[in-house]
C-alpha cells in the first residue's frame, strides 16, 4: 500500500515538473508560433501594390508580395523572384531568367506569363495605378520568351528600371487572383510571399498569417522554410499618442512612426528596443516656386536657404527621428562634402543677400522693396491638429531675417491643385523613392503643373541630366550625374532640403530579429516573438 | 440694478473673473514676458516654473505669453461675434414680430429652417465655404447665432405690441418707427442683454472648437483653441501646453455664464424661481 502511493506521488512530481518544465521552455525559447501585433499610424488607401499611391501598402505587403529582384539595405540590387537578369547593350531591355520552384498563396505557378500580366495590367489604361505607372516610365511591352525567361522593353533606355523592379510598387500579384476575385485585390492581394493576408477589417487592422508552403530562402531572410511567427495583425492607430500607449501596455508588440515627444520615455523603458532605419529618396522638403516673385531672385532663394535654422527642426518635432538634409535627395542616396557644406545656418549671409536683392528692413524687422513687403506664402497641408509644424519652424526662422510667411493651411485636394497651378511660393513635401531618379519629378520641365514639380522650374540643363541619368546605367556615371543635378538644383536654390527623416519602429524586448529592406519597411520572416 | 447685481453672489464671482481676464487680455503686449510667437527650439518643452512661468511648448514657444494674448483673441471673437448676431437677429425679430402677416410668417420659416441645424455644425459650414480664418469664424459663428436673437426678440415684441400703453400711443397717432423705438424696444432690451452674456461664452466656445479643427485662427496665432490642439499630441510629456488654454477657455466661459445668469435674476424676475 504504502510503496504504491509512494510511486502515485512520484509520478505525480514528475508529470508536475515536466508541465512546468515545459512551460519553463514555452517561456524561456524563441521557438516559432505566436501572433505578432503591430500598430500603424495609417490606414492603407488599398493593398493592392499596383494600385497604391501610398507608403503605407508596402510597409505591410513587404513580406506578402515579392518582387523579381531584392534591394537590401546596402542598397546592392539581388535576385529574388528572377534568379538573374541580362540587360540588353542599348539598355532598352532587361531580360530576366525567373525561379521555377515559385506558386502563388491561391496554387497557381508564378512563370513568365504572370510577370507580363503584372506589368500589363500596370500600363492599362483602364486600371487606376498607383506610384507603379510612373516607374515604368516608356514601358513598350513584354515578351515572354520561355515559360520562366520574360523580356520587358522600354522604349528608351530605362536605367531606373531594375530599382523599380525591386520596389514594392512593382511586385508581383496572382494573375488569376486579379482576374477572378475583382476588387477584393485591394483587401486581399494574392501573392508568393512567405505570409498571406488573411482579412481586412476597415479602420481597424488587417491580419497575414504563415505561408506554410513557403519552402525558399527570401533574400535579406536567414532561414529557408515558413516563417516562424504564425501571424501578424496590423492595427491601424492614427492618434500617435495612443499608438505608444498600446505598445507601453503590451496590446502591441511594435509601433511605427514613434513621434519625437515620446522617444525619451520609451528609450528608458527596458522592455521596449527602438529600431531606426533611414528613408531613401527626397528628404523633408520645400520646394521653391522660382515663377513667384520674389522667389524668381535666386538671391532670395538663397537667403532663404542659409536662413532656415535646420538644427531647430532636429531639436524639437524631428528629436531622434531625422537627420539633416542637404540635398534633394536623403544621404542614403547620395551624400557628398559639397552637399553638406552648400548651405550652413547663416543669417548674416541671409540678410546681407536679401539687402542685396534690395530688400530693406522696415520699422517691424520685415523688409520691403518698392512699398511691397517680402511675403511668402508656403503652401500647407492641414492635419486636422494645425499644419505641418515644419511650417510654423520655417515661419520663425524666416522671421529673424525679415521674411513675412503666411501659411497657407488647407485640405490635400486644394493643396495639390495650388501646386499644380503654381499658386503659392511651394509646398514641404517628401517623395520616398529608392532610385535616384526620383529626382526626375521633381525638376523636369514635362511635369510643371502634374508630380511632383512644384518648384515649377523650366532648366533645359537640368532637363538633359535627368534625361541622362534615366539613360545611364553605369554606376559610377549614374552617381556623378546626380551629384551635379544635385549641385545644380542647391547652387540655383530650387529647394530647402530641411531633415532626412528615418523610419522609427519601436518594438517590445520579445520581439526579435525584424530585418529592413531598402525601402526601411519591414521584413518579417525571419522575426519571432518570445513570450 | 448695479447693486441688485452686487449682492448676487454668481454675478459678483463672474465680474471678477472677467474684469481679470479683461485687464490681463488689454495689459498682454506688457505683462507678457516673451513674444508669443518667437520660437526658441533650444528651449522646447520646457515644464512650468523656473524661466517659463507656464512653461513651454513643442516649438520653444512661451505657454504664458500665448495664453495672455490667446485672451485677447477669444474675447475679442467673442463680443465681435455676439455684436454680429444680435445687430443682424434684433432687427429681423423686431420687424417681424412688429409687422406679422405674411412677412412674419416667411421670416420665421427660414429661421426655423436654421434653427434645425446645430449651430456648431452651421458655423463649420460657413467656415469651409468661406475659408477658413479668424475674421470668418467671427463671421460663421456670429451668423449662426443669428436666429436665436430673432426668435427672441420677436417673442417679447409679440407680447410687447398687445400692451395697452401700445394701443394708446397708436391712437394718440404715433408712428410705427416712433412706437418700436419708445414703446417696444425697452422691453426687449432686458432678454437680449441676459441672452448675448451667455451667448459670448457659447460663442467664445464655438470660435475655439473650429479653431481646434484647424478651421479658425491661423498659425502662428496664439488662439486658446488651436493651442489645445496642438498640445494634444503631448498630453502624456508636456501637459501645461493644452493645460492652461484649456483652463483659459473655461474660466472665460464660467464668468460669462455666471454674469448671464445673474444678469437674468436681476433683469428678469419672473424668471426667478
Amino acid at each position: 500500500m504504502r510503496p504504491y502511493r509512494g510511486r502515485v506521488w512520484l509520478a505525480v512530481a514528475t508529470a508536475l515538473a515536466l508541465v512546468l518544465a515545459g512551460a519553463g521552455l514555452r517561456m524561456a525559447g524563441a521557438q516559432p508560433g505566436g501572433t505578432l501585433v503591430l500598430g500603424l499610424d495609417q490606414e492603407p488607401p488599398t493593398l493592392d501594390p499596383h494600385a497604391s499611391p501610398s507608403a503605407v501598402t508596402y510597409q505591410i505587403i513587404a513580406s506578402v508580395t515579392e518582387n523579381l529582384l531584392f534591394k537590401g539595405p546596402d542598397g546592392k540590387l539581388g535576385p529574388w523572384l528572377a534568379e538573374s537578369w541580362t540587360t540588353s547593350r542599348d539598355g532598352r531591355s532587361v531580360t530576366f531568367k525567373l525561379r521555377r520552384d515559385v506558386k502563388f498563396h491561391d496554387g497557381t505557378p508564378f512563370n513568365a506569363d504572370a510577370v507580363k500580366f503584372n506589368f500589363d495590367r500596370i500600363v492599362d489604361p483602364k486600371f487606376k495605378a498607383g506610384g507603379a505607372r510612373a516607374q515604368l516610365a516608356g514601358y513598350a511591352g513584354a515578351k515572354v520568351l520561355d515559360e520562366f525567361t520574360v523580356q520587358v522593353s522600354f522604349e528608351t533606355p530605362y536605367a531606373p528600371f531594375l530599382t523599380y523592379a525591386a520596389a514594392g510598387t512593382l511586385s508581383i500579384v496572382s494573375p488569376k487572383a486579379v482576374r477572378e476575385t475583382g476588387d477584393l485585390v485591394h483587401t486581399r492581394p494574392v501573392g508568393t510571399g512567405p505570409f498571406m493576408i488573411k482579412d481586412y477589417v476597415a479602420k481597424d487592422h488587417t491580419t497575414m498569417v504563415r505561408n506554410p508552403a513557403y519552402a525558399r530562402k527570401a533574400p535579406g531572410s536567414e532561414h529557408a522554410g515558413p516563417p516562424p511567427l504564425e501571424a501578424v495583425v496590423w492595427k491601424f492607430i492614427p492618434e500617435a499618442g495612443t499608438r505608444v500607449t498600446t505598445l507601453e501596455s503590451g496590446e502591441t508588440q511594435g509601433v511605427y512612426a514613434v513621434p519625437a515627444q515620446s522617444l525619451p520615455r520609451l528609450e528608458k523603458n527596458p522592455a521596449i528596443r527602438i529600431e531606426k532605419a533611414p528613408w531613401p529618396g527626397v528628404p523633408r522638403i520645400w520646394l521653391l516656386n522660382v515663377t513667384r516673385p520674389p522667389l524668381d531672385d535666386v538671391k532670395v532663394r538663397r537667403a532663404i536657404n542659409y536662413a532656415v535654422d535646420r538644427e531647430a527642426f532636429l531639436a524639437t518635432v524631428f528629436k531622434g527621428t531625422a537627420l539633416k538634409a542637404s540635398s534633394p535627395l536623403t544621404a542614403v542616396m547620395l551624400d557628398d562634402p559639397s552637399l553638406r557644406q552648400a548651405y550652413p545656418f547663416d543669417q548674416a549671409r541671409a540678410r546681407a543677400l536679401l539687402a542685396e536683392a534690395g530688400w530693406q528692413p522696415g520699422g517691424d524687422g520685415l523688409r520691403s522693396k518698392a512699398g511691397q513687403r517680402l511675403e511668402i506664402v508656403l503652401n500647407a497641408i492641414e492635419y486636422g491638429g494645425g499644419p505641418d509644424p515644419t511650417a510654423q519652424l520655417i515661419q520663425s526662422s524666416l522671421h529673424e531675417v525679415g521674411i513675412d510667411v503666411k501659411i497657407k493651411a488647407q485640405a490635400r485636394p486644394p493643396w495639390y491643385e495650388d501646386n499644380y497651378r503654381c499658386a503659392t511660393h511651394g509646398p514641404v513635401m517628401f517623395l520616398r523613392a529608392t532610385d535616384p531618379d526620383g529626382v526626375f519629378s521633381l525638376f523636369h520641365s514635362s511635369l510643371v503643373g502634374a508630380n511632383f514639380n512644384w518648384s515649377c522650374v523650366k532648366n533645359a540643363k537640368l532637363d538633359g541630366l535627368l534625361e541622362q541619368g534615366r539613360r545611364e546605367s553605369d554606376a559610377a556615371k549614374r552617381r556623378a550625374i546626380y551629384l551635379s543635378i544635385a549641385q545644380l538644383a542647391l547652387d540655383e536654390a530650387l529647394t530647402v532640403p530641411l531633415v532626412d527623416e528615418l523610419s522609427v519602429w519601436a518594438f517590445r524586448t520579445g520581439v526579435q530579429s525584424v530585418k529592413y529592406n531598402f525601402n526601411a519597411y519591414p521584413i518579417l520572416g525571419d522575426a519571432t516573438l518570445r513570450r | 440694478m448695479a447693486r441688485r447685481l452686487a449682492r448676487h453672489r454668481g454675478a459678483l464671482v463672474g465680474i471678477v473673473v472677467l474684469a481679470v481676464l479683461a485687464v490681463l487680455a488689454l495689459a498682454a503686449p506688457w505683462l507678457s514676458p516673451r513674444d508669443p510667437i518667437r520660437t526658441a527650439p533650444r528651449a522646447a518643452l520646457q515644464a512650468p516654473g523656473g524661466a517659463y512661468w507656464l512653461g513651454s511648448d513643442q516649438l520653444g514657444r512661451d505657454v504664458a505669453s500665448r495664453v495672455l494674448h490667446g485672451a485677447r483673441i477669444s474675447l475679442t471673437v467673442g463680443l465681435i461675434s455676439v455684436s454680429i448676431a444680435v445687430g443682424l437677429g434684433a432687427p429681423i425679430g423686431l420687424v417681424s414680430g412688429f409687422y406679422g402677416g405674411r412677412l412674419d410668417a416667411l421670416i420665421m420659416r427660414v429661421i426655423d429652417v436654421l434653427l434645425a441645424f446645430p449651430g456648431i455644425l452651421l458655423a463649420l459650414a460657413i467656415v469651409s465655404v468661406l475659408t477658413p480664418g479668424l475674421t470668418n469664424v467671427m463671421l460663421a459663428v456670429g451668423l449662426s447665432a443669428v436666429p436665436t436673437y430673432a426668435r427672441l426678440v420677436r417673442a417679447t415684441v409679440l407680447s410687447a405690441r398687445e400692451n395697452l400703453y401700445v394701443e394708446a400711443a397708436r391712437a394718440l397717432g404715433s408712428r410705427d418707427p416712433a412706437i418700436l423705438r419708445r414703446d417696444i424696444l425697452p422691453n426687449v432690451v432686458a432678454p437680449l442683454v441676459v441672452t448675448a452674456t451667455l451667448g459670448l461664452g457659447t460663442a467664445i466656445l464655438a470660435a475655439a472648437a473650429l479653431s481646434f479643427l484647424g478651421l479658425g485662427s491661423q498659425p502662428p496665432q496664439p488662439e486658446w483653441g488651436r493651442m489645445l490642439s496642438e498640445g494634444r499630441d503631448y498630453l502624456r510629456e508636456a501637459w501645461w501646453i493644452s493645460t492652461f488654454p484649456g483652463l483659459g477657455i473655461m474660466l472665460t466661459v464660467l464668468g460669462m455664464n455666471l454674469l448671464g445668469d445673474g444678469l437674468r435674476d436681476v433683469l428678469d424676475p419672473r424668471l426667478e424661481v
